[in-house]
C-alpha cells in the first residue's frame, strides 16, 4: 500500500522549514519577538501516497500546507519539487514557472463557501482555472471540466448554478473538481471534512480515496481528527508547536505510537471502546505560546514522561528503535538510535 | 401547577412543537419532541446540523429566537415539590428569569461570543450570584475565586480580574461553566462546549463536566454531533433527525445494539480509531431535507435504504424494542429487528 510507485526519489521534498512570524509591539512597532509557526520540519511525499498532518490547533499544520502550496514564502528551508526531470528548488520560482508549479500543486480550503466567488456560476469558476492555466482549447477545458465533475458526483447541469445554491458537502466536491481539472499531482487538503456533518464527511472521505485509486496522485490531508487522519492517509505524521514530532505508517495506529504526545492525543480522542476510557492519559494544562517556547523538547512541559535532558537538548527526528523502517520518532526515548 | 408527573423526573417534555415563522412561511422545526430526563441523569442528544437539537435546548430555557415559538405540547421541570410548565410563563417575567441561571444553567459553543468582551470574566461568573442570591460583593468575588480553583483554573486571584481575550478557548469554556453552575443549578444544558476545542482539552472540559454531575448529583442535558463522546459521558441519548426524536434508551441500548436506520448510518460513517481500514465508511446517500419540505411519514424515508411505501404514508410512532429503548421506525420486526437487505446490509 505505501510508496505504490516504486521510485525511490520523492514528490515533494521538504528540508529543514522554518516559517517564523514576527511579532510587533511598543508604540514604535517593533518587533519584539517571533512566533515560530514551523521550526524546522522535514518531510517527504511520495507518489500516490497521501500524509495526513495531524496536530492541536496552533501546531502549525495549516501554516505548512500554505508553505508547501507555495502561499507562503518561508523564513528558512528548501523546498524541492520533481517536475518529471528529478527534483528542483521551488522556492524561488517566479511566474510563468511558478504557473507551472501551481498547476502541479492545488489546494483545498476548510470552507468551501469562501473559495467560490458568490456571483460567478460554480461552471465559469472552474472555467476560469483552466483558462488561467493555459488550456486555450474550449473543447478541451469543457471536456476536463465534465471529466472532473463525473468524478465528484456532480450533474453536469449543475455547473449552471451559483454557490449558495448548494449544499456543504456539494461545495466541496466542486471545489475538489476544480482542483482536479488542472490534472494536478499533489492536492494539499487543510481541513476540508471538518466542516460538514458526520454522514457527509464519510462521502468526501470516500471519495477522495476513490479519486486517489484512480488517478494515482499524493495527497497532504491537513486534519485534526485523529480517526480520520488514520482512516485516510497512509502515514500520519503528528505536530506539535511547529514541529514534526512522529511520523509512522497510519495502518499502525493506535498502538504503535511513540512519542509521549502522540499517545496522550491518541488516548484523548472519544472512543465507543469502553476499555479506552481506562487507558486515558489527560494532559494538564495547554500547549505554551508559540513566542517563547521551551528549551529543549517543545513537549517538556506537559509531558508525563519527562526527563532532564528533555528540558535542555531538543530531539530530532530518528528512526524508531522499536518499529523501524517507515516510523520516525522525535523524542529522548527513542534511545541509541540514528 | 400542573397535574402530577412522575416525581424521578426533573425534566419531562411531552409532545413539544416549535415553529419558526420565515417570511411568509411556517416552518416546522421540532415536531412532537418528548423527552423524559430523571434526575442526576446525564442525557446526550445527538444529531447533525438541522436537525433540532439546539432548538430544543432553547425551548426549554425559554430562549429561542423572536420569530420562533412552542405552538404545542408541555415543558414540565420539577423544583423542589412544585412542576413547573416552563411554556406557560412569561418569557421573560420574574419566575422565568429566576430559573434560567439559578435553576437551569447553560453553556454554549461560542465562548468568546457569550462572555462580555469589555467585563472582567470574574464579575461576569459574580454577576450571575448577585443576580439570583441575597449575598455581598465580596462573598460572591470569594465564591467565584473558589470555583474558578475548583474548575481548574490556575491562579484564580489573578484571572479573575482578567478579560475574556487573555484567556484561551479551553479557559473560556471553564469560565462559562463557572457562569451556569456557580448559582448551583439542578440542571445545566451544554450545548456543543467542546466542538470548537482540541481533543486533548475536550478530555479535560468532559471530564470536569463529568465530575460535577457525579459529586453534586446534578443533571445534565449535553447536546453534540460527536457519537463517540456520547458513548463516553451519557446514561441516557436521544438521537434527532429533522426535529423528530427517532430512537431514546441508554447509551448501551443505543450506541451498542442502534435500531433506528439512521442511528447505524450515523454510527457506521464515523471513522474510529479501532476501526479496520480497509472497510469503506458507510454513506447515506443524499442529504438532509430542508424542513420547509414538507413531508407524510418518516423523515428519514427519502435516504434510508429500508424505505417501503408504508414508511410514507403517515406519521411514525415510537414503539418500544425493550423496556427503556425506543424507536421510531415501522420496519422492525417482532424482535424489534431490522429486516436483511438484499445484497447485505
Amino acid at each position: 500500500m505505501l510508496r505504490v510507485n516504486n521510485t525511490p526519489t520523492p514528490l515533494y521534498k521538504v528540508g529543514q522549514i522554518k516559517k517564523h512570524f514576527p511579532v510587533l509591539g511598543g508604540v514604535l512597532r517593533r518587533t519584539k519577538g517571533c512566533v515560530k509557526a514551523l521550526d524546522g520540519v522535514d518531510l517527504e511525499v511520495f507518489r500516490g501516497e497521501t500524509i495526513a498532518v495531524i496536530g492541536e490547533s496552533g501546531c502549525g499544520k495549516t501554516t505548512l500546507g500554505r508553505m508547501l502550496a507555495l502561499l507562503d514564502k518561508p523564513t528558512g528551508g528548501d523546498l524541492s519539487f520533481d517536475f518529471g526531470q528529478g527534483l528542483q528548488d521551488v522556492t524561488s520560482l517566479r511566474g510563468v514557472d511558478q504557473m507551472r508549479f501551481r498547476k502541479k500543486v492545488q489546494m483545498i480550503f476548510q470552507d468551501p463557501y469562501t473559495s467560490f466567488n458568490p456571483r460567478q456560476r460554480v461552471g465559469a469558476a472552474m472555467d476560469e482555472v483552466l483558462r488561467v492555466h493555459g488550456v486555450k482549447d474550449e473543447a478541451e477545458r469543457t471536456a476536463r471540466i465534465l471529466e472532473a465533475c463525473e468524478m465528484v458526483n456532480i450533474r453536469p447541469e449543475y455547473l449552471q448554478r451559483y454557490p449558495h445554491e448548494f449544499s456543504g458537502g456539494q461545495r466541496q466536491r466542486l471545489a475538489i473538481a476544480r482542483c482536479l481539472a488542472t490534472k494536478p499531482e499533489l492536492i494539499i487538503a487543510d481541513e476540508i471534512v471538518s466542516a460538514l456533518d458526520v454522514s457527509i464527511q464519510a462521502q468526501i472521505v470516500n471519495l477522495l480515496l476513490k479519486i486517489q485509486k484512480e488517478t494515482g496522485l499524493s495527497f497532504i490531508f491537513v486534519t485534526h481528527d485523529v480517526a480520520v487522519a488514520r482512516y485516510v492517509g497512509h502515514r500520519v505524521a503528528v505536530m506539535y508547536l511547529g514541529n514534526v514530532v512522529e511520523i509512522l505508517p497510519a495502518d499502525s495506529l493506535p498502538e504503535a505510537a511513540e512519542h509521549p504526545y502522540t499517545i496522550a492525543l491518541l488516548s484523548a480522542v472519544p472512543s465507543m471502546n469502553p476499555t479506552a476510557k481506562e487507558q486515558r492519559v489527560v494532559l494538564q494544562g495547554e500547549v505554551p505560546s508559540p513566542i517563547d517556547m521551551p528549551s529543549g523538547c517543545a513537549f517538556s512541559t506537559r509531558c508525563p514522561s519527562v526527563m532532564d535532558i528533555c528540558r535542555t537538548d531538543r530531539p530530532v527526528l530518528k528512526i524508531s528503535n522499536i518499529s523501524k523502517g517507515d516510523h520516525q520518532v522525535a523524542c529522548h526515548l527513542n534511545k541509541g538510535a540514528k | 401547577m400542573s397535574p402530577s408527573t412522575n416525581q424521578d423526573l426533573i425534566l419531562d417534555l411531552k409532545s413539544v412543537n416549535v415553529k419558526f415563522k420565515v417570511e411568509d412561511d411556517t416552518l416546522h422545526i421540532l415536531r412532537d419532541v418528548s423527552l423524559s430526563v430523571p434526575r442526576g441523569s446525564f442525557l446526550c442528544v445527538v444529531g447533525e446540523s438541522g436537525c433540532g437539537k439546539s432548538v430544543t435546548a432553547q425551548a426549554i430555557v425559554q430562549l429561542l429566537p423572536d420569530n420562533g415559538e412552542v405552538s404545542s405540547g408541555e415543558i414540565l421541570f420539577s423544583q423542589g415539590n412544585q412542576v413547573l410548565e416552563l411554556n406557560k410563563l412569561e418569557k421573560f417575567g420574574k419566575q422565568m428569569r429566576n430559573i434560567r441561571g439559578a435553576k437551569i444553567g447553560m453553556i454554549f459553543q461560542d465562548t468568546l461570543s457569550s462572555l462580555n468582551p469589555a467585563h472582567k470574566v470574574g464579575r461576569q461568573v459574580a454577576e450571575s450570584l448577585l443576580q439570583h442570591l441575597p449575598i455581598s460583593k465580596d462573598e460572591a468575588r470569594t465564591r467565584v475565586v473558589e470555583l474558578f480553583r475548583k474548575l481548574g483554573i490556575p491562579d484564580p486571584e489573578r484571572r479573575y480580574e482578567a478579560y475574556p481575550h487573555e484567556f484561551s478557548g479551553g479557559m473560556r469554556q471553564r469560565v462559562m461553566i463557572a457562569i451556569a453552575t456557580i448559582c448551583e443549578p439542578d440542571l445545566v444544558i451544554a450545548d456543543e462546549p467542546t466542538t470548537a476545542l482540541d481533543v486533548t482539552i475536550q478530555a479535560q472540559i468532559m471530564a470536569l463536566l463529568k465530575d460535577l454531575q457525579k459529586s453534586a448529583g446534578r443533571t445534565f442535558i449535553l447536546i453534540t454531533h460527536n457519537m463517540a463522546l456520547v458513548s463516553e459521558v451519557a446514561d441516557h441519548v436521544a438521537v434527532m433527525y429533522l426535529g423528530r426524536v427517532v430512537e431514546y434508551g441508554t447509551v448501551d441500548q443505543v450506541l451498542r445494539d442502534p435500531r433506528h436506520p439512521y442511528t447505524k448510518a450515523l454510527m457506521a460513517s464515523v471513522p474510529n480509531l479501532d476501526a479496520d481500514k480497509n472497510v469503506e465508511l458507510q454513506t447515506v446517500d443524499g442529504q438532509t431535507p430542508s424542513p420547509a419540505e414538507v413531508t407524510v411519514g418518516c423523515e428519514f424515508a427519502g435516504r434510508c435504504p429500508y424505505v417501503i411505501a408504508a414508511c410514507k404514508e403517515k406519521t411514525i410512532e415510537m414503539t418500544q424494542v425493550n423496556p427503556g429503548h425506543d424507536v421510531r421506525c415501522i420496519r422492525l420486526d417482532q424482535n424489534g429487528k431490522l429486516p436483511v437487505l438484499a445484497g447485505g446490509a
